[in-house]
């Protein structure tokens, strides 16, 4: 028995001394992971231009399969560098290399299809950017059905992009154009929102968008009748680069046409400058139809997951206060806020949003003495100027930088004609615009907090062109083996 | 009929029988004319007084001892040879000196030589050869009814009792000085036979022979070695000495490789206490060239003619086949009475209910399977997070077995896991679809442990109650269930072989019960521990290290049983020789211990919760409660009768705690991405055998405890964890065992190498990782590669040309990236989980067609890279080939008994006793 208790009491204790008093051991068996950094050389920059508008229905207007060119675009870059600069029709059927290395590139041409401007055989350690190379494109329609200025900047392509705006009601047409400038076939797949959300009907995945060619997709035959539309672009294979081409028609009068470009990304708090209003007299007379309703300024916001907005609307003289309303956007809905009684006169747009939304400010201009007496411009929220921008400018016409400062404090921004090398200093004042006269391409200095946009006035019509700084990054991938 | 018989009684440190054999010799109703005690004893004179003596060395041989009395007595006639431990009969002389009578040209006539303390027994009637050469004994071990009376003419006799013609003896030249001891008395009688002399049985002759030689109770040096060497010694001896010269000389020559291959049969017949002399009277055979062409020599002088004259003296087939039988009757009465005197017998009489079927086990044991319904296999293959499909060809899982050159990665040279040993072994029955075995092991697991803890509690306990008790506590203990939870095959086959184990470990050490009726013998429990051994060390090194210390600690402990505990850890050790040497000479020697196989080990703390598997009062964990009121009764064991036993097996359970406790702190990190544990939970399921085995002592205690137990153990133990084990089964999916999209595997099986580049898109890194044909299967995970590839990626230069390939697609920078792609042989990029990022940059790449949405993940195909034909071959390495004969012969060695254990391996039954006692 003596046993029995002893080997209870020793086992107890050793049990009891063992998990409670021994100390915890630790011993680590270090191995080397096994990865490895490897630098990426960044992709050679690229950007398309739209080319000419498109004319949708042929010469009679009533062939509704048939979606064709229109005339030509004015193509505007510049261009400073290393290695050479390719302009090349996405086609392929115009292809044009200039050496750079030494002074800065300025060039124009009449171009008939979308075009591509790549920087190709760049060093290796060459940064990349809106000063290396930047253009846009002009076309001033004049045709029976289709009339009024249509600009944009020339554009990075991407997988993966929304624009926000155009309309599908009677009168109103909404063409998605889609550039691939690759090699490569892309296959797109959109997703179109509407003021009642989002649309479900066939074919809107799997658009085909051959290597090197340019589709174009009437949004009306997927979402018709719609007053507010975004969509959202997915591209497998190749990327895309995508406009909306929005055009009006008010009776029989041709009444604006635009290129909407596409939003950068998403954002709590867009900043729209460009708003630059002009001929209030005449876009009120056309408002005060009803079927004409849309004539008007508006901004167009899409919220994927819903938002409560603020929206500020900044003049750039200081005695004009602007507007400032609030609104609530559905999940996956997109709401237009119509903007009147505003004077003629530069804004700024403000918006300030609980969720990420995409934006979109149909600018309308009247011209009572012009043809169209209407016309309109789609403007995308800005880029802060986080870096220096060169942007292209077209000859003709007024073109206005706008400037909307949203930072805590005025902020000062260098603006240098690239041509004369005159400079103007312009001060922003905190939450206020300001804008610059523009005669030819310019540089826009850093700051922080700065938002621009270039308002192109031609022959009484309007347009807009992004200021936006296209760069792919160089970087270092860490892979790690398996 | 007069004739001169002098008597010569040989003494060797043997007074006490040699007092017998002389008063025996008084008896005699005819007395020799003289007898002469020749004296060669070292340490105790012998009791002569009265008689003749001639005092020798006492390192004299038996034929110098001979022929030393023969030149003393310088008489003629006949001598008597007398062994101090054979005691004739009182007409023994005269039996004989009447077949003298009858034939005079008997050379030796011997008597029937019977027990030493039973005359009814017979121990030898002469002796011969069998046709391989082997010492035969056609009567051995019989009771004495007359029946082999009829004998008279053998080939040889022994000379204990044999009446010599001492002039064929000057002849003949005496007996041979160079013969080792066993055999100069045959080599005499042959050659008296070939010279022309008859050598025959008395059988009315008697003598009484002790054997203290073949019984091993003389010292080694009157044998030169153990009796079983002696006979080996002698039977090599007289086959070189009577070959003829090609024979001897080839024979010669391959003694040594002989007796080697020999020992392999030995060890395969379950006969490996036979190895040693085997080898032993090999090499001592080999070094006496000069002693036995001596022998030859002395032959060719007394005779010219040949062995072969005397074949019909010699030992048929049958008589070997009938030998052999008898003496397997003998061993299973032997076994039979020891069982009885142990009272075993009496024992079955009392629990009848003993039996897996007829205690009702089987229904708790298909019980534990009706838990497990939730997660019923429904394909072939089981997927989980420890656990992925084997190759669809068996051939496959083979080939990585041992296997030196690993495919992962851009290949490279590293012994493969033993763990794929396992998985070829488990797979094999299932060949034609290797994963289902893995499946119906992993769903039926908790069965299997079932009915491995009721085979080892049969060795604590008669009571079925508590056997079934411990039996579902074992199959529902936290180890395994969570192992199986987290589907880690790996850790769930050591823990269900574990106490299958445990109950061949204790059968070869002879702990617990013995089970009466089963004559396995300890050899082929040898080879089934061996094999089980292995295969849970290989699941889990851990254990394995852990088991191993243990068996070695028990085999010093049971001297008696040395050898075969350390032969039952020999396959393990093969096995892990080529990792150990690896990871010996490279890198810490703990990876040795990394867990084999999917997935990553759960962490344990190493506080007092460690015994509860992290068990917090916190915690709804119902699966861990059964270990606490387990561990209490256990302790509760140390103070009933079977303390002692309990003792042990808690020395067991600590044992394994401590080292549980010491590993739960030990970590292998890979850089900063990933960490490893030991894996703890099989350890943890030793320590849980231990203590429900220390809980079983219990069954020494009174009924009202034992009910007590029970109750206690069913209640908070086995019903919660059942219910968990129902209401929780592991996440786990079936399929058909493709762990590539379609396409490659349709490529990968119309024998084409495909490789496949997958990548994964991480926090801040990408992950890449070259797979080769169908995927990477559960038999070529490879812990040698987890802990090698950082050095391969520096050692190897392709390397870095793939991390900038893999850099250069997920950035689509415009690279060039075909011509890697095409040097590298990557036919399909596949990216998973899907990553739109990814998928945009493969997409944008020139020379990627997408495939799209696969089962296994997004799935590009290189255009400019075909496949091509794949050369495959078997890897052979020196490793594989030997870890694969030390297998088959454990497999050889742990084969069922009953149809190989007949002693058709050892021709010789003259003196089995002997070599088994050794």
């Amino acid at each position: 028995m003596i046993f029995r208790i002893l080997s209870f009491a020793f086992i107890s204790a050793v049990l009891v001394a063992g998990l409670v008093l021994a100390p915890a051991v630790e011993y680590k068996v270090e191995f080397d992971s096994a990865s490895g950094s490897y630098s990426v050389k960044p992709a050679d920059l690229s950007l398309v231009c739209p080319g000419p508008l498109f004319r949708s229905g042929g010469d009679s207007g009533t062939n509704l399969s048939k979606i064709e060119r229109s005339g030509t675009a004015d193509l505007y870059y510049t261009a400073d560098g290393s290695g050479e600069l390719a302009q090349q029709s996405v086609s392929g059927s115009d292809n044009s290399n200039i050496e750079l290395g030494g002074s800065r590139v300025f060039g124009s041409s009449a171009i008939s299809d979308a075009t591509s401007l790549t920087n190709i055989n760049a060093n290796e350690d060459s940064a990349q950017g809106s000063s290396v190379l930047t253009g846009s494109s002009t076309q001033l329609s004049a045709i029976g059905s289709m009339r009024g200025l249509a600009a944009a900047s020339c554009q990075q392509p991407s997988n993966d992009f929304v624009i926000v705006g155009g309309s599908t009601l009677a009168g109103r047409e909404a063409l998605l154009v889609l550039t691939n400038p690759s090699p490569i076939d892309a296959t797109a797949d959109l997703r179109i929102f509407t003021d009642l959300g989002e649309v479900t009907v066939s074919g809107l995945s799997g658009i085909s968008v051959p290597a090197q060619s340019t589709t174009a997709v009437s949004l009306a035959s997927f979402a018709p009748t719609v007053p507010a539309l975004a969509l959202q672009v997915q591209s497998q294979g190749a990327k895309l680069a995508g406009w909306i081409q929005a055009r009006s028609v008010r009776g029989t009068e041709a009444t604006g046409v635009d290129w909407i470009s596409p939003n950068h990304q998403a954002s709590a708090s867009p900043v729209l400058p460009g708003f630059v209003i002009r001929g209030t007299r005449v876009i009120n007379q056309t408002l005060s139809s009803e079927e004409n309703s849309d004539a008007g300024h508006a901004l167009r916001i899409f919220a994927p997951e819903g938002a409560n907005v603020t929206v500020q609307i900044v003049s750039s003289e200081a005695d004009i206060f602007g507007a400032v309303f609030t609104g609530i956007i559905e999940p996956g809905t997109v709401s237009d806020f119509p903007i009147a009684e505003l004077k003629d006169g530069n804004y700024s747009v403000f918006v300030s949003s609980d969720k990420p939304v995409y934006s979109g400010l149909r600018v309308a201009r009247g011209n009572p003495g012009a043809s169209p007496r209407l016309d309109f411009s789609w403007v995308s929220p800005a880029d802060e100027l986080v870096s220096n921008r060169v942007v292209s400018i077209p000859s003709e016409g007024d073109s206005i930088l706008v400037l909307a400062n949203s930072g805590p404090a005025s902020s000062t921004v260098l603006v240098q004609n690239l041509r004369s090398g005159a400079s103007v200093r312009v001060l922003v004042p905190t939450l206020g615009t300001a804008t610059v006269d523009l005669s030819g391409p310019v540089s826009i200095s850093q700051a922080p907090g700065v938002f621009a946009t270039v308002a192109v006035l031609i022959e009484g019509q309007i347009s807009d062109l992004d200021v936006r700084d296209p760069r792919n990054l160089g970087s270092e991938v860490t892979v790690r083996f398996r | 009929m007069t004739v001169n018989v002098s008597a010569v009684v040989l003494s060797h440190d043997e007074p006490v029988s040699l007092t017998r054999v002389l008063d025996q010799l008084s008896k005699q109703t005819i007395s020799p004319s003289r007898i002469l005690v020749v004296d060669s004893s070292k340490t105790q004179a012998a009791p002569t007084s009265g008689f003749e003596t001639l005092k020798l060395n006492h390192r004299t041989s038996f034929a110098l001892s001979i022929e030393a009395a023969v030149k003393h007595l310088a008489t003629d006639g006949y001598i008597w040879i007398l062994h101090d431990d054979s005691a004739p009969d009182a007409q023994a002389l005269e039996k004989l000196l009447k077949e003298i009578e009858l034939s005079p040209s008997l050379a030796v006539v011997g008597p029937k030589q019977v027990d030493w303390d039973d005359p009814k027994l017979i121990k030898q009637m002469g002796l011969t050869l069998t046709r391989g050469g082997k010492l035969f004994s056609r009567v051995r071990g019989e009771f004495d009814q007359g029946q082999h009376d009829h004998l008279e003419d053998v080939m040889a006799v022994g000379t204990a009792g044999a009446l010599v013609n001492l002039e064929k003896y000057r002849a003949l030249g005496g007996f041979d000085p160079k013969a080792p001891p066993l055999a100069a008395d045959v080599d005499f009688s042959i050659r008296a036979r070939l010279s022309g002399g008859r050598v025959a049985i008395a059988p009315d002759s008697k003598i009484a022979h002790q054997m203290l030689s073949m019984n091993g109770k003389r010292s080694r040096s009157w044998l030169g070695g153990s009796p079983a060497q002696a006979i080996r010694h002698a039977e090599f001896y007289l086959a070189l000495s009577y070959a003829s010269f090609l024979g001897f000389v080839l024979g010669w020559l391959s003694l040594v490789p002989f007796a080697i291959l020999n020992s392999f049969l030995l060890l395969v017949r379950k006969r490996a206490g036979s190895i040693p002399a085997e080898l032993a009277a090999a090499a001592t055979t080999f070094m006496q060239l000069g002693k036995i062409l001596s022998s030859r020599a002395r032959i060719r002088r007394t005779t010219s003619a040949r062995l072969r004259s005397l074949a019909s003296l010699r030992a048929t087939r049958q008589e070997q086949k009938s030998s052999n039988q008898r003496a397997k009757d003998q061993e299973v009465s032997a076994q039979l009475l020891a069982a009885h005197a142990r009272g075993d017998n009496d024992e079955i009489t009392q629990s009848p209910n003993s039996g897996f079927l007829s205690s009702g086990a089987i229904w708790f044991a298909l019980g534990l399977v009706a838990l497990n319904v939730m997660w019923l296999p429904t394909n072939f293959a089981v997927s989980g997070s420890g656990v992925i499909p084997l190759s669809s060809n068996w051939l496959e899982v083979f080939g990585q077995a041992g296997s030196m050159s690993q495919s992962l990665g851009l290949g490279f040279v590293a012994a493969a896991d033993p763990f794929s040993w396992v998985l070829a072994i488990v797979s094999a029955p299932l060949f034609f679809q290797p994963s289902l075995a893995i499946t119906i092991a992993l769903f039926l697991s908790s069965a299997i442990a079932f009915t491995g803890m009721f085979l080892l509690s049969g060795r604590i306990t008669r009571s079925n109650p508590l056997r079934i008790t411990a039996a579902l506590t074992y199959a529902l203990w936290p180890a395994l269930t969570a192992s199986v939870t987290d589907t880690r095959i790996a850790q769930v086959l050591a823990i269900i072989l574990l106490p299958y184990l445990a109950h061949s470990i204790a059968k070869i050490a002879d702990l617990g019960i013995s089970n009466p009726g089963s004559f396995v013998s300890t050899w082929s429990q040898v080879g089934v521990s061996g094999i089980l051994l292995a295969l849970i060390a290989a699941s889990s090194p851990v254990l394995g290290l852990t088991l191993i210390v243990l068996i070695v600690g028990l085999a010093i402990a049971r001297t008696s049983k040395l050898m075969p505990l350390l032969f039952s850890t020999g396959l393990t050790l093969v096995w892990f020789i080529p990792v150990a040497l690896e990871r010996l000479n490279s890198v810490s020697p703990l990876a040795i211990l990394m867990s084999p196989g999917a997935g990553s080990p759960s962490a344990l703390e190493s506080n007092w919760t460690l015994p509860f598997f992290g068990f917090g009062f916190d915690s709804l964990a119902f699966g861990l409660f059964v270990s606490v009121p387990v561990l209490v009764l256990a302790l509760v064991a140390l103070l009933t009768p079977g303390a002692k036993s309990a003792l042990g097996l808690w020395v067991v359970a600590i044992a394994a705690l401590a080292v549980a406790f010491v590993g739960a702190g030990v970590n292998f990190t890979f850089g900063q991405v990933t960490s490893v544990n030991l894996e703890l939970n099989s350890v943890l399921a030793l320590y849980g055998l231990a203590i429900i085995a220390a809980f079983l002592q219990l069954s020494a205690a009174s009924q009202a405890l034992r009910s007590i137990a029970i109750s206690m153990v069913l209640v908070l133990g086995i019903a919660p964890a059942a219910f968990a084990m129902a209401t929780n089964p592991p996440t786990v999916s079936y399929s058909d065992g493709r762990t590539v999209p379609s396409i490659i595997q349709a490529d990968a099986d119309s024998g084409m190498f495909v490789r496949t580049l997958k990548l994964g898109a991480g926090e801040d890194s990408v992950s890449a990782e070259l797979i080769e044909g169908s995927g990477v299967k559960l038999e070529k995970l490879s812990t040698a590669f987890q802990i090698a590839n950082s050095g391969l990626s520096d050692e190897n230069p392709q390397y870095p040309v793939l991390g900038q390939l893999v850099a250069n697609l997920v950035s689509a920078n415009g690279a060039d990236v075909l011509t890697p792609l095409e040097e590298f042989g990557i036919s399909y990029i596949l990216v998973f989980p899907a990553d739109r990022d990814l998928q945009m940059a493969l997409d944008s790449t020139r020379g990627l067609e997408s495939i799209g949405e696969t089962d296994f993940g997004q799935l590009w195909k290189v255009q400019s890279v075909t496949s091509e034909p794949k050369v495959s071959e078997l890897d052979f390495a020196p490793t594989k080939i030997l870890s694969l004969g030390v297998l088959v012969l454990y497999v050889l060695l742990a084969l069922p008994t009953s149809s190989i254990r007949k002693r058709n391996g050892k021709e010789s039954a003259i003196f089995v006793d002997a070599e088994e006692n050794n």
